[in-house]
């Protein structure tokens, strides 16, 4: 009991999200559930990324603020470990069901999409490698790449690059 | 390394694994495509200038990784230096 609550419950549960892409996928339209993984993708990324930024900024508040006597600060720090959590779970989630989509609509690859696939895979990768590395320089290799401005800004322009080229090929 | 590492490393090796699998089946599919492509040359005019920009794309992607991987391998290396260099003082 012990070992399932403490190993395996956090990781079924990643399992079972990492399944919402394929149930999407089961659909008689192949092409629009297809279409619809990168839906996914595009809503998960989002969800995650955009919740996990505004938590961070109001975390980092000045006390002054927020108010000396308030219990906030607090309970932002108990809840930092849940939201991180969230935001690697729901970026799981969106990678796998991103990389779905390149897969099953292969036959359009570009340089675009194949950029955004390069930009979310040193995302994903750095951000493995800043949870499991356990020697310091490589955690602050990971920190300092998975927080990079320019990443993410590439990364958002590579994405409303690929529906805009997309959306004009497809319609 | 307890089972949590375990399967954290098989995550990180699907996560590798992916993109290096569209790439091959991108591949077959172009050199399936090149032979049907080639009786079609010249229908599409402006498929050439999206190509280039695309690629330019591409070229700008890979060259942003790489300079953002150089710069954090050398603020990791500052940092470790300064440290060593505190220590010994």
């Amino acid at each position: 009991m012990t070992l399932f609550s403490n190993i395996l419950r956090p990781h079924l549960i990643l399992l079972v999200l990492l399944l919402v892409p394929a149930a999407a996928y089961a659909d008689d339209d192949n092409y629009g559930s297809a279409q619809a993984l990168g839906w996914v993708a595009i809503g998960a990324g989002t969800v995650a990324n955009v919740l996990f930024m505004v938590f961070n900024a109001v975390k980092k508040l000045p006390l002054l603020k927020i108010g000396m006597g308030s219990e906030m600060p607090r309970t932002m720090f108990a809840m930092y470990k849940p939201m991180l959590n969230f935001h690697i779970m729901l970026n799981s989630v969106g990678f796998f069901a991103g990389m779905s989509h390149g897969l099953l609509l292969l036959r359009g690859l570009d340089s675009i999409s194949l950029s955004l696939a390069i930009v979310m895979t040193v995302s994903m990768v750095s951000g493995l490698v800043l949870k499991v590395a356990s020697d310091r320089n490589s955690k602050f290799f990971g920190r300092l790449v998975h927080g990079q401005v320019v990443l993410s800004i590439l990364l958002i322009a590579l994405v409303v690059l690929h529906v805009s080229v997309m959306g004009a090929d497809f319609d | 390394m307890n089972k949590s590492s375990y399967v954290l490393i098989a995550l990180v090796a699907l996560t590798l694994i992916a993109p290096a699998l569209a790439m091959a089946e991108s591949e077959n599919e172009g050199s399936e495509r090149s032979e049907a492509g080639e009786r079609e040359s010249g229908e599409h005019e402006g498929s050439a200038v999206n190509s280039n920009v695309s690629n330019l794309v591409l070229y700008v992607t890979l060259a942003t990784i790489a300079g953002v991987g150089v710069v954090s391998a050398i603020t990791v290396h500052k940092a470790r230096r300064k440290a060593t260099a505190k220590k010994l003082v």
